[in-house]
């Protein structure tokens, strides 16, 4: 007897943000000494935060993940629940999405370097534009802008933003910014 | 993206309004230093001050006197900011060696003292000290492809090289070097200080009209940071000052000359701080923006 052939659908690909552009400028001689450490150490950062602040609570129509370890303090402040800006970075509040899925996540990162070479800011341009559905209805989330980030030991935490958000539930749109000099 | 230039208030007031009547282009050109420690992270409805200093300094010289002084202080939160000028013979106390010119505390203790002698006399807490010498005004002028001025009277100073008539006037480096030395004015010390104050506001509107987004404010920190020294300041830290720079608009921007008197004192020519001045600081220091002045 055979049984029958029943195959599954391919995974849906990672969300991921993947640099387009990377950008360095130095103070003094050039150097490649943190070139590496600071592209993959930036990334890492931003995929962080796509999967605690977009992904998590798109998927599950939950709240938000951890974000202590992504944003400086006093950014911090204003992306915490009750937060100015958190509506411009976490995107809670919807129910969950299914199919969701990538049309562009790409961040071109601008960074500068000391005359010792080390990397201490980093401005990372964000264009990401995702898509699924809640309840059979089309969902778009449009997120463009700039980041500023800073060290912090061995993480590049979020230090300033100039950010939009557009959200697209079937046929109504909700726009939100966010500044943070 | 309103974010601009992260040099703003590096650029403007190191480029533009800072420099001696005395000196020559030499070898000084900016440096940026913390008067404290730890890292410069201005707090939220806080005003923040920094003192721009244009020293005297000749080649080789070790020492020099803190020959321009401006208060720049700024008020994020309802962009708007002033600029307090210092006239540079103000006869004061300086912190540890009793009564002098103002300008002496650069010679005895270098930007440190110079910030603290500022401090005590106009009551704010300083940060941050920018200082430059004639290299690093007309360089970073240069840099910014020069700067529409705003001169309020016809100049014809053959000494300094300030020849220009009243109304807007494309300066390069060496135009804005002449227009901030030229001292055969009405006025002399004291329309001299405030000609620079008027320096560092065409500064700020080249900064601000160029639009860049923070990418940009990268490219410009690169290029000060080539004619920068820096002590006790990163490149954090000179981010968030550009940054609290760009949140006024040159247009909100007071640009005020302590008031005073000439005289003498010790033997020498002095500016005495005028009666009305402790009433300008008082209103200045509590939220950098002045209500009754």
């Amino acid at each position: 007897m055979t049984l029958p052939v029943v195959s599954a659908p391919p995974p849906p690909p990672p969300i991921r943000f993947t640099g387009e552009a990377y950008d360095l400028h130095f103070a003094g001689a050039p150097s490649t000494a943190s070139y590496d450490a600071t592209w993959f150490g930036v990334l890492d950062t931003l995929n962080r935060y796509l999967e605690a602040a977009v992904l998590t609570p798109l998927r599950t129509g939950g709240p938000a993940g951890d974000l202590t370890a992504l944003f400086n303090p006093p950014a911090l402040e204003r992306v915490a629940p009750g937060g100015a800006d958190r509506f411009a970075f976490i995107d809670e509040n919807l129910p969950a999405v299914s199919d969701l899925r990538s049309e562009r996540s790409v961040a071109g990162l601008t960074a500068l370097a000391g005359r010792d070479g080390k990397v201490s800011v980093v401005t990372a341009g964000l264009d990401l534009r995702l898509v699924g559905h809640i309840a059979g209805s089309p969902v778009t989330v449009v997120r463009t802008g700039e980041l500023v980030l800073m060290p912090e030991g061995n993480t590049w935490r979020i230090d300033a933003y100039d950010i939009q958000v557009v959200r697209t539930v079937a046929d109504e749109t909700t726009a939100t910014t966010a500044e943070r000099e | 993206m309103k974010r601009r230039l992260a040099v703003a208030v590096v650029l403007l007031a190191v480029g533009m309004g800072c420099v001696s009547p005395t000196g020559v282009r030499g070898e000084a050109a900016i440096q940026i230093l913390r008067v404290d420690s730890g890292r410069f992270i201005p707090e939220p409805g806080k005003p923040v001050f920094v003192l721009v200093m244009g020293h005297d300094a000749r080649p080789g010289d070790s020492r020099s006197r803190g020959d321009g002084l401006h208060v720049i202080g700024i008020n994020a939160e309802e962009h708007r900011a002033t600029i307090l000028n210092i006239p540079r013979d103000t006869w004061t106390n300086i912190p540890g060696r009793g009564m002098d010119k103002i300008n002496a505390a650069n010679y005895h203790g270098g930007p440190q003292l110079q910030a603290r002698a500022v401090s005590a006399l106009v009551g704010v807490d300083i940060p941050i000290v920018i200082s430059t010498g004639f290299d690093g005004l007309a360089d970073m002028v240069d840099e910014l492809g020069g700067i529409n001025v705003d001169v309020p009277f016809a100049m014809n100073d053959p000494i300094s090289g300030a020849v220009f008539p009243a109304g807007t006037v494309r300066m390069d480096g060496g135009a804005a070097l002449a227009f901030a030395r030229n001292r055969s004015l009405s006025g002399g010390d004291f329309t001299r200080t405030h000609d620079q104050g008027i320096l560092i506001l065409a500064g700020l509107s080249k900064l601000r009209d160029s639009a860049p987004t923070a990418a940009n404010t990268i490219k410009w920190m690169a290029v000060l940071a080539r004619h920068t020294r820096f002590e006790g300041i990163g490149f954090g830290d000179l981010y968030r000052l550009g940054r609290l720079a760009l949140t006024f608009d040159p247009d909100e921007v007071r640009n005020v000359t302590m008031p005073g008197t000439t005289g003498s004192a010790a033997g020498q020519s002095v500016v005495f701080v005028g009666g009305s001045a402790p009433a300008l600081f008082a209103d200045f220091r509590d939220d950098a923006i002045l209500q009754r002045n």
